[in-house]
């Protein structure tokens, strides 16, 4: 009896385990646990049973039934799952992506800076890229002798008519036009920002380009001293580069403002220690600025005594290229779609 | 420029180790961009800006190094007692050119016995990257760097008719340098001369001619100042860029033209020997030393940061200036190698650089509150962007000068582009006056790495002459080619309407109020699938299929489709603060109308019809379908139009909506001999 209660579980597992459905599972169930399956045949077998053979197999058989029910159940769900996969997706296929756009990295970085300064309460302008000699230039006191005056530096343009040294036309060679634009329109106080294409005649390679951005900024109020260049500028860094970033100020030269200074921040990329990137120096340069010269004041017809302010300027490329590691100027100008994806 | 720790070492006394001195000079504002340790000594290159000519030398850097850290200055004599005359030997110097040579001195030096130099002055030149040629050219050299004052030494037997010409050099004339190449040379150029021919260009390099060699005898050491912007030319247009044009351009200090021959004159008897004669010295510089007025306290002001009338006293006494006056108030004389000092604000960065901009504070002044915190303009274009990439568009940011080659490409006249007048090469030789060649140029870089699908867009000025005036106005290009839709799903190939579609959706987005695209001519799109686009009667733009022809020019091989926008005329009709529409109360009801009418109709023409029928309760009329199938007669066209009824104050009843929508039916039947299907 023990042996017929062992085959009869062997073959139910053997015959659970080939059915291909439900229905297929529910003959094999039927066959075993139905009112006059092999198994309710032994239950109901039982009251013909000795009491020593009673105690013996009435265990078994109980368990068997349990067992049983309990493959069964195991099964049904398994055939369920089974199931919902054949008729359902291969969610493994690509998602419907909508299509969106970027863009550009160099713009990308312009906004994020002009979201800085609009937070410390400074105000976007735009100004334009034809220029004279006189923006570009003259007004910025940067006399005629300057090296940077040169046809070799700036590009000037064919005008209609012959024009005097000094009134020629040009593209502008750097942003700091924009001061002089909104100074001679606008009176102090003054929190502005503005930034755009400039000019030069470089040569083409991996770090030069006859075109690219800058961005120029300058603050002008009564009072306005050094000091805030420093602090208002450490306050743009630390949001751009992170508020663990380092700073120095070199004394540096521009004829627009006196006293000069060139910033630098702890090289983003080594933090300090020294990389291909900073040149082993642990430093990056990325700000000019300075007190506004009183000379750009006098040509503006603002009285230098009455009012003081900072100007500053920064290269858009030099950051960008910082920003993400990009070792090539190039890049920004080729405009490779997979360049621009990953921006 | 490159200098060494133990040359600068013999100027001042200099506790600091080499890195040290570094971060001191650099902080001070003469950079040094790298250091090579060597064995015994180390080399600095140090970047000096354009107003500090001064410290194009060691003593110069020496004096700032004496500056910072308080130690003193050490000078070399210059001073020569007893200067002797050789009757034998006898000179003229003769300056014509005045004004580009404002002081000039020559001093004879004869039996002088050339040959190699020392082991320390070969040393100290190779140290600085040159290359020692014999005693007397090493000497000119050495003092080149220790002075700043660039000198020359001419064979004096081969001077012609004993006579120094300094003038213009004369049509025709040539030189051969002393690196052995022919310079033609230009009356713009000034040069030295003998009686009869160039034997020097001026402040650039020496003539072969008069070269100093092993059989040398006798020498004419020659120092001088030229005019910084002539050496500066004649430097470019020789392309000569020498040690001592380098110098002269940045201008070299007046009062040290003496002082550096006798330095030289002095090691020249030491290490060669020979017999000094007098210094012939034309002088026509009159030198009044600069006086500025220096305020303590307004400087500090400035700076946010007192430094005390001892502290400036000090720091303007250390840079080797003469202070006078007491309290608040100095008075400052600047010496002749400071000539970059002219202004009181001038004085204050030295203060500064001096005192260390480090112990400056950081302060935040008071910001003033601006209520536009972005012009109207900026706001448009961020919006564009927006909008752009929210379709699909990737920006793009291509040159605004291009060569006339590739502008050629999109339309065969040049009239009213600006043109550069010194342009690099070719590739920038006019001023953009569309931003297409540029894109098309761009889709074929990419289509050339096998990416073929792409949307662009380039927002950015386009130039051009307007009666002669320059005027660059901001203007938006999109291009879009290859497939609009590329999945696994399905593929399908862009065409006029996903171009159309993004500058709707762009226009919307803007506020701009019934654009319209209209039938005109675009010479480089395709005729039969272009249009262009207006704001009221106003042209704002153009949209369309490339011809053929042009797509052709460019290389390329697929179908581009692009437009051109005026963005000042978009942004004077951009409404951005729009009003809230209260949500319709009463349901609406849609019905149906399709027709088959004459071809040439537009499709638009029918939409403004349906809204100006009158009929008030229509509130959508769109075309949902067009087509051309089997039923429909050649010269006709089958549309189909779904208007949407819906009254504000009632629910309409379909009796009403049928009442209104047979009007539409009878207006398009009579207006457009319209058949219903």
């Amino acid at each position: 009896m023990e042996d017929k209660i062992k085959n009869i579980e062997n073959e139910m597992l053997k015959e659970v385990e080939s059915a291909k459905n439900r229905d297929g599972l529910e003959q094999v169930r039927i066959k075993y646990l139905g009112r006059k399956g092999l198994i309710s045949e032994i239950l109901s077998s039982l009251g013909g049973m000795s009491v020593e053979e009673k105690r013996k197999v009435g265990p078994l058989a109980n368990s068997l039934k349990i067992n049983a029910t309990a493959v069964f159940q195991e099964k049904a769900r398994r055939l369920e799952k089974e199931k919902t996969k054949e008729e359902g997706i291969d969610f493994t296929l690509p998602g419907a992506r909508p299509e969106i756009g970027r863009i550009h990295p160099l713009i990308k970085t312009i906004n994020e800076i002009n979201e800085i300064f609009i937070g410390l309460g400074f105000r976007i302008v735009e100004s334009p890229e034809i220029e004279t000699e006189f923006y570009n230039f003259k007004a910025l006191n940067i006399p005629l002798d300057h090296p940077s005056r040169d046809v070799f530096d700036t590009f000037y343009l064919d005008s209609p008519e012959k024009t005097r040294p000094g009134s020629r036309r040009l593209l502008r060679s750097h942003t700091s036009t924009a001061q002089i634009r909104i100074m001679e329109k606008e009176k102090p106080p003054l929190q502005v920002l503005s930034s755009g294409r400039v000019f030069r005649p470089d040569a083409v390679d991996a770090s030069h380009s006859f075109m690219f951005h800058q961005m120029e900024g300058f603050m002008i109020n009564k009072n306005i001293r050094f000091s805030d260049l420093k602090g208002v500028l450490t306050q743009f860094s630390r949001e751009m580069f992170g508020p663990e970033t380092k700073m120095r100020f070199r004394p540096h030269f521009f004829p627009f403002t006196e006293p000069s200074v060139e910033i630098d921040i702890s090289c983003i990329i080594c933090g300090g220690k020294g990389c291909r990137v900073c040149g082993n120096k642990g430093w990056l340069e990325i700000l000019g600025a300075g007190m506004i010269n009183p000379k750009v004041y006098e040509t503006v017809g603002y009285d230098p005594k009455a009012w003081s302010g900072f100007a500053f300027g920064m290269g858009i490329e030099r950051i960008t290229m910082l920003k993400y590691g990009i070792d090539d100027i190039r890049l920004f100008f080729e405009n490779d779609l997979r360049f621009l994806r990953q921006f | 420029m490159q200098i060494t720790y133990k040359w600068l070492k013999e100027y001042v006394d200099i506790k600091a180790p080499p890195e040290e001195l570094a971060h001191l000079l650099t902080m001070a504002g003469s950079e040094i961009k790298s250091i090579d340790k060597k064995k015994e000594d180390c080399i600095f290159e140090v970047e000096i800006t354009p107003n500090r000519s001064d410290c194009l030398s060691m003593i110069g850097l020496a004096r700032e190094v004496a500056a910072i850290t308080g130690e003193d200055l050490k000078l070399p004599k210059t001073t020569i007692i007893g200067e002797t005359v050789d009757k034998g030997l006898p000179i003229a110097i003769e300056v014509q050119a005045k004004e580009l040579c404002p002081r000039y001195s020559g001093r004879i030096i004869s039996n002088v016995a050339v040959g190699n130099s020392p082991a320390w002055l070969e040393e100290r030149l190779k140290s600085v990257g040159l290359r020692p040629v014999n005693n007397i050219v090493d000497i000119t050299n050495f003092c080149l760097f220790e002075t700043g004052q660039p000198m020359h030494a001419f064979d004096y037997d081969k001077i012609e008719g004993r006579k120094i010409v300094v003038r213009n050099a004369k049509k025709g004339e040539n030189i051969i340098t002393i690196d052995g190449v022919k310079r033609e040379l230009s009356p713009d150029m000034l040069i030295i001369a003998d009686e009869k021919r160039p034997i020097a260009v001026a402040g650039v390099m020496g003539g072969l001619n008069t070269e100093v060699t092993g059989s040398t005898k006798n020498i004419l050491l020659e120092s001088a100042y030229f005019d910084p912007i002539s050496v500066r030319l004649t430097s470019r247009k020789l392309g000569i860029s020498s040690e001592s044009s380098y110098r002269f351009e940045r201008g070299v200090d007046t009062g040290s033209v003496v002082s550096a021959s006798n330095r030289a004159t002095l090691l020249i008897n030491e290490l060669a020997g020979g017999k000094e004669g007098i210094l012939i010295d034309k002088n026509d510089i009159k030198y009044k030393p600069t006086k500025i007025s220096y305020d303590v306290k307004y400087a500090s002001k400035l700076l946010g940061c007192e430094i005390s009338n001892a502290e400036s006293n000090a720091i303007f006494k250390s840079l080797g200036f003469e202070t006078r006056g007491s309290g608040n108030k100095l008075k400052i004389e600047i010496p002749s190698f400071r000539r970059d000092l002219k202004y009181e604000v001038d004085l204050i960065e030295e203060a500064a650089r001096i005192y260390g901009y480090e112990k400056v504070p950081s302060t935040i002044p008071e910001m003033v509150s601006q209520i536009s915190r972005k012009t109207q303009a900026r706001t448009i274009q961020d919006i564009t962007r927006e909008l752009l990439t929210a379709s699909g568009l990737y920006e793009i940011i291509t040159y605004s000068l291009i060569s006339r080659n590739l502008l050629s490409k999109l339309r065969p006249d040049n009239v009213n582009v600006i043109s550069v007048a010194n342009p690099l090469s070719a590739e920038q030789e006019v001023m953009r006056p569309s931003i297409v060649p540029g894109m098309l140029n761009t889709v074929l870089w990419n289509i050339n790495r096998k990416i073929n699908s792409l949307k662009f867009f380039e927002l950015g000025n386009i130039y051009g002459k307007e009666k002669e005036v320059f005027k660059e106005s901001l203007n938006l290009t999109i291009a879009m080619t290859g497939n609009a839709e590329e999945n696994w799903r399905q593929k399908r190939k862009l065409d006029f309407f996903d171009l159309k579609g993004v500058i709707e959706m762009f226009l919307q987005g803007l506020g701009v109020e019934n654009p319209g695209f209209c039938k005109g001519d675009v010479p480089y799109l395709s005729k039969g699938e272009s249009a262009v686009l207006k704001i009221g009667d106003k042209t704002i733009g153009s949209a369309g299929k490339l011809e053929k022809e042009i797509l052709a020019k460019f290389g390329l091989k697929q179908d581009v489709y692009i437009a051109e926008l005026n963005m000042e005329e978009i942004a004077s009709a951009a409404r951005l603060g729009k009003a809230f529409q209260p949500l319709p109360r009463f349901p609406f009801v849609i019905r149906d109308v399709s027709i088959v009418l004459d071809k040439n109709v537009l499709s638009s023409e029918i939409i403004s019809a349906i809204r100006n029928s009158g009929v008030q309760s229509i509130i959508k009329a769109e075309i949902f379908d067009e087509y051309n199938g089997e039923q429909i007669p050649k010269d006709k066209k089958g549309l189909s139009i779904s208007i949407v009824y819906q009254d504000k104050n009632k629910t309409l009843t379909d009796q009403e909506v049928d009442q209104l929508h047979s009007k539409i039916r009878e207006l398009l039947a009579q207006k457009f001999s319209a058949q219903f299907r």
